[in-house]
Parts: C-alpha cells; sequence; structure tokens
C-alpha cells in the first residue's frame, strides 16, 4: 500500500495507536479460527494433505535407497515428463515444479502405485517429517533444510513413527476448541472437537462437555451430543458467570485437552451530584463480595491511583470524585482479576464547567 | 510448502512482509493450517479494531463470521495479499452493516468499555495492561466518534490498510473526496481530544 497520503500523519499519536501491534486478548480466537480452517476443508483435502504426509516419508525413503540425484533434477524439471509428475506429486506441497502437461489425477495414481505399497510405516500420517533433500543431504537449488525452512506454525499432529513391526489401531483422539477464550459474564461459548482414530473421524459417538468452575474439584457435564459423519461434534456451554475450564469427553474416558475461558464483569456506573462533588456508584456484575474496586485518574500521561473499595454484598462500590471544574478529567474505575474473574475496567470523563 | 517467514504473536516482532503474506496465501488455498495461521494472525487485531470502529456488537463474533465466509470461500479466491485484505475486509464491512442494522450505530455517552484480560494475571500486571491498552482503546474512541462516514474512510484506509483507489471503489467516492476527507477526519482528531463526556444527572 502507498502510505503517501497518510505521511503528514504518520508519527501522529491516534496513527501510532491505531496500528499499535497485536494484543494477546486479539489472537485469543485463533484455536477457534483454526478449527473452523480444518472443518472446511473439503475431504478430498484432508485425504491429499493425509498422502501427502505419507508420501514425503515414502520419498524419503526412497530417496534413501540412491534417488538423491533424481529429486534435485525434479527441482529442476530435469526429470522426464511422467517421472517429474510423480516426484512432483510425491513432494506436494514443496514447490517441485510440475511437467507442464501433467494431468493430476493419472500423477496421483501412478504415486499411489509407486509409494504407497513401499512400508506400513511410511503410509501412517505424519509419521515422518522427512525430506528427500535433507535425507539425501543435496540441499536443492535456493531450498533450505526443512527444518529451518518452514517456520510457518503448523499445528498438525506429528506422531512419532511407530516402532513396533506390527502396527497397533491408532488410539482415539478426542480435540477441543472453543469458540471464545474470554468472554462478558453471562455469555455462552461453543466448545467444538473433532474424535478420530488416525486420520479418521469417529462418528455417532456420544461427547459431553464438562466444566470444571475455578475453585470446585468436581467436573460438571454441561452438554452433550453426538459426533457428526466427520467425528467433529459442537456442544454449547451455557452462560459463565465465572473462570472455568473446559474439556470433551467420551462415555468411553476419552478426554480433550482442557480450555480456560476467563469472564469479564460488565462494570456499570451511576452519578448523582452531591454538592461540589460527584457520587461514582459501580456496580460489577460477575464480580464477588470483596473484590477489590479501584479507580485512578489521567494525569498527563499517566494513570494515578486514587481511591480504592471493596465491593459489597450488592456487588456495588462508591468513590466520590471532584464536580466538573476547569478541566475535563479522565477516570477509569478498575475491578482486578482474581480466580473466578477476569479484570474488567470502566472509563468516565467529567467534563469541565 | 513455500519458504516463508514466521508471523510471531508478540507485538515487539516484525509483520510478514507482502511477499511472505503471499506464500501463506498460497498456503492456505492449498489447506496448509501454517499459511492460514499467518493470514488470521496478521489481519485479525486489525479486523477487530475495523469492526469496533464499525461499532459492532461483538466484534470477535462478527470477525468469526467473517473468516468463517474467508474459509468457505478460499480454494476460490484468485489474487494476492493486497487482493485478500480487500476481500477480507470488504467481507467484514458487509458482516459489520449487518450487524448493526438493528441497533443505533453512535457510542453510549461513557467510553472506553470493558477490556478483556486474562483472568490469571496479577493485579499489578493488569494495571500495567491498562496503561498499555488505553491508547489504542484511547484512538478507536476517537475514530468513533468521527462522523459515521468519515469513522468509516478512516477504518478502511488506516486500519484496514488499503489504499485511496481501492477506499474510493468500496464507499462510491472518487479518490480525491476520499483523500480529502481522510485528511480531515485525522487532522480533526490530532487537534482535539476526542473523546465522549458523560451525562452528568
Amino acid at each position: 500500500m502507498s502510505d503517501d497520503d497518510l505521511t503528514p500523519f504518520r508519527d501522529d499519536p491516534l496513527l501510532v495507536a491505531l496500528r499499535a501491534p497485536a494484543e494477546p486478548h486479539e489472537l485469543a480466537d485463533e484455536d477457534s479460527a483454526l478449527a473452523m480452517f480444518r472443518q472446511s476443508l473439503p475431504a478430498r483435502t484432508r485425504r491429499r494433505r493425509a498422502i501427502t504426509r505419507a508420501t514425503v516419508g515414502g520419498a524419503g525413503i526412497l530417496l534413501g535407497l540412491g534417488l538423491t540425484a533424481g529429486v534435485a533434477a525434479a527441482y529442476t524439471t530435469g526429470l522426464p515428463d511422467p517421472v517429474q509428475d510423480v516426484v512432483h506429486a510425491a513432494l506436494d506441497p514443496l514447490p517441485v515444479p510440475a511437467p507442464p502437461s501433467a494431468d493430476h489425477r493419472a500423477r496421483k495414481q501412478a504415486l499411489r502405485q509407486l509409494v504407497l505399497p513401499a512400508s506400513p510405516r511410511a503410509t501412517a500420517p505424519g509419521s515422518s517429517t522427512t525430506t528427500p533433500r535433507t535425507a539425501a543431504g543435496t540441499p536443492a537449488p535456493g531450498r533450505q533444510p526443512e527444518a529451518t525452512r518452514s517456520p510457518i506454525p503448523s499445528t498438525a499432529p506429528r506422531p512419532a513413527a511407530a516402532p513396533s513391526p506390527t502396527p497397533a489401531p491408532p488410539k482415539a483422539t478426542l480435540t477441543a476448541a472453543v469458540s471464545r477464550r474470554v468472554v462478558p459474564v453471562h455469555t455462552q461459548v461453543v466448545l467444538s472437537g473433532r474424535l478420530s482414530r488416525g486420520a479418521e473421524g469417529v462418528p455417532n459417538r456420544r461427547v459431553y462437555a464438562a466444566e470444571l468452575v475455578i475453585g470446585d474439584t468436581t467436573w460438571r457435564r454441561v452438554a452433550t451430543g453426538l459426533t457428526g459423519g466427520d467425528g467433529t461434534v459442537s456442544l454449547t456451554i451455557p452462560a459463565l458467570t465465572s473462570n472455568v475450564r473446559l474439556r470433551l469427553v467420551t462415555e468411553q474416558g476419552i478426554t480433550s485437552p482442557e480450555l480456560p475461558v476467563s469472564v469479564v464483569p460488565t462494570l456499570s456506573l451511576t452519578m448523582t451530584r452531591s454538592g461540589n462533588e460527584l457520587v461514582v456508584t459501580v456496580t460489577a456484575d460477575g464480580g464477588r463480595p470483596g473484590d477489590a474496586l479501584n479507580l485512578l485518574r489521567r494525569d498527563g500521561e499517566a494513570w494515578t491511583s486514587i481511591g480504592s473499595t471493596t465491593l459489597s454484598n450488592e456487588r456495588s462500590g462508591v468513590f466520590s470524585v471532584p464536580g466538573p471544574g476547569a478541566a475535563r478529567m479522565r477516570y477509569v474505575v478498575r475491578l482486578p482479576a482474581t480466580r473466578v474473574h477476569a479484570a474488567s475496567f470502566k472509563e468516565f470523563v467529567v467534563p469541565a464547567r | 510448502m513455500p519458504d516463508q517467514t514466521p508471523t510471531q504473536r508478540s507485538g515487539a516482532e516484525q509483520a510478514p512482509v507482502e511477499e511472505d503474506l503471499d506464500a501463506a496465501l498460497r498456503a492456505a488455498r492449498a489447506g496448509e493450517e501454517g499459511g492460514f495461521l499467518v493470514l488470521w494472525r496478521t489481519h485479525q487485531p486489525m479486523l477487530l479494531r475495523f469492526l469496533r470502529v464499525y461499532g459492532a456488537d461483538g466484534p470477535e463474533d462478527v470477525a468469526g463470521d467473517t473468516w468463517l465466509q474467508v474459509v468457505r470461500d478460499l480454494p476460490r479466491f484468485e489474487g494476492d495479499a493486497d487482493g485478500f485484505r480487500r476481500w477480507l475486509f470488504t467481507i467484514a464491512r458487509h458482516r459489520a452493516i449487518d450487524a448493526g442494522r438493528s441497533r443505533a450505530r453512535r457510542p453510549v455517552a461513557l467510553v472506553g468499555d470493558v477490556t478483556s484480560l486474562d483472568g490469571a494475571r496479577s493485579a499489578a500486571s493488569a494495571e500495567e495492561q491498562v496503561m498499555d491498552r488505553m491508547s489504542t482503546d484511547d484512538a478507536l474512541a476517537a475514530l468513533r466518534n468521527l462522523p459515521p462516514a468519515q469513522a468509516e474512510l478512516v477504518a478502511l484506509r488506516v486500519l484496514a490498510d488499503l489504499d485511496v483507489a481501492t477506499v474510493a471503489g468500496i464507499v462510491g467516492m472518487s479518490p480525491g473526496a476520499v483523500r480529502v476527507a481522510v485528511h480531515r477526519a485525522l487532522r480533526t482528531l490530532s487537534n482535539q481530544p476526542s473523546l465522549t463526556a458523560v451525562e452528568v444527572t
């Protein structure tokens, strides 16, 4: 993007603030986004990716048998077209050039015949991350070793290769993602996950959502549902009023990782005049009696703490501040985080007289 | 997977350059999670801020709807990283407009609303967080206090990082008019405090 028209404002605090680096809470929904992305992939793509992982491993074995030079040639399209085609598919998604007239379906078929029967271990999804280049020790033009070449983070599972010569059936696993990690009080979240055995989803299994309220010792089942055809399930968690940990669990006792969800209390303010002062009553929905409540005032570029109190049994606290004066005054009421809830803030401004 | 420069979550790190985003986009279209994560981490923060300027209720939810459409249509998307950003924010704008039709657009008198922090933080770090956050929150609040048309232009130009011609195409104005309006808005914001004063009863 050309920034020319914004150049006069480049160092303006407002622009700097608007374009400030990401804050952690702005990236809190990553798991949900990733789950959404995974579920959007068509089954064909999922199968292709599984084959890709297997064939990269298979290609490594082939290369271990002495095809190093051929793969190096593949990067320069130096192989005959049919061979180039197969290697291109085997190394997909590494950017080995395909021959100009490659037919995708024929390539996949040739690939299956060439690579898949090679070794049961090599066909296990994610069983190998060996690249032909590093295995052969002959870096292809313009490429670096895989370990340092692919810094794009990948959360795809990469289980180690099974050491047993007779592979046991893969264990069923249950993943989980939550729609939001930080929510206002009284908000529902959706806990979704996938029950799978190896790369295949396990359909039609009952899955429970379990909730552990922070401070409790017992998990409670709060929702239930059946896995779909691809093993996925989405369950709505009832409105939250305190921090919790969530997980999915099957009737057979397979559990997902635990996911914390923080609840942000809602602060509301009412103001009344009392002589020259304003009485500010703060009510914290989601707070607990006895929670600290602080009042800060903006002084230049800094915030100064000017008062504190605790929430009453009605979950409210009262401050007094000077009424409108010569200058506009900014304040923020802060409810610090506790084990039970996240922090919450509310700002208010007393205008100049 | 194409070569990439990692996108870090820390604000201190550099954002990916355009070439990296092009590579990430290609990877995401091929179904690679890593590529999608780079796109998401790069655009999600500004997307949330953009939606906050629109006054979207639950910007996270609107952003989620936006990404849902993106991942659904990504295999059919054709274009580079600039085109992707244009596409993403156009979807977000439509979602925000849909979400906002049923309620008043302008913010209430009190500004600097609830912030969301990890519940595990100590009080001290929470206070530090407030200090850090106020700046961006203030800026967004100030932006929301502009006339809606001006706020939209600034949001598209500054937060969505779209060029003048693209913004002009989205809002149906001439590039010159967009340039002038954005300048006027930024100058207004630079010259006066813009927090809304509370009505004292």
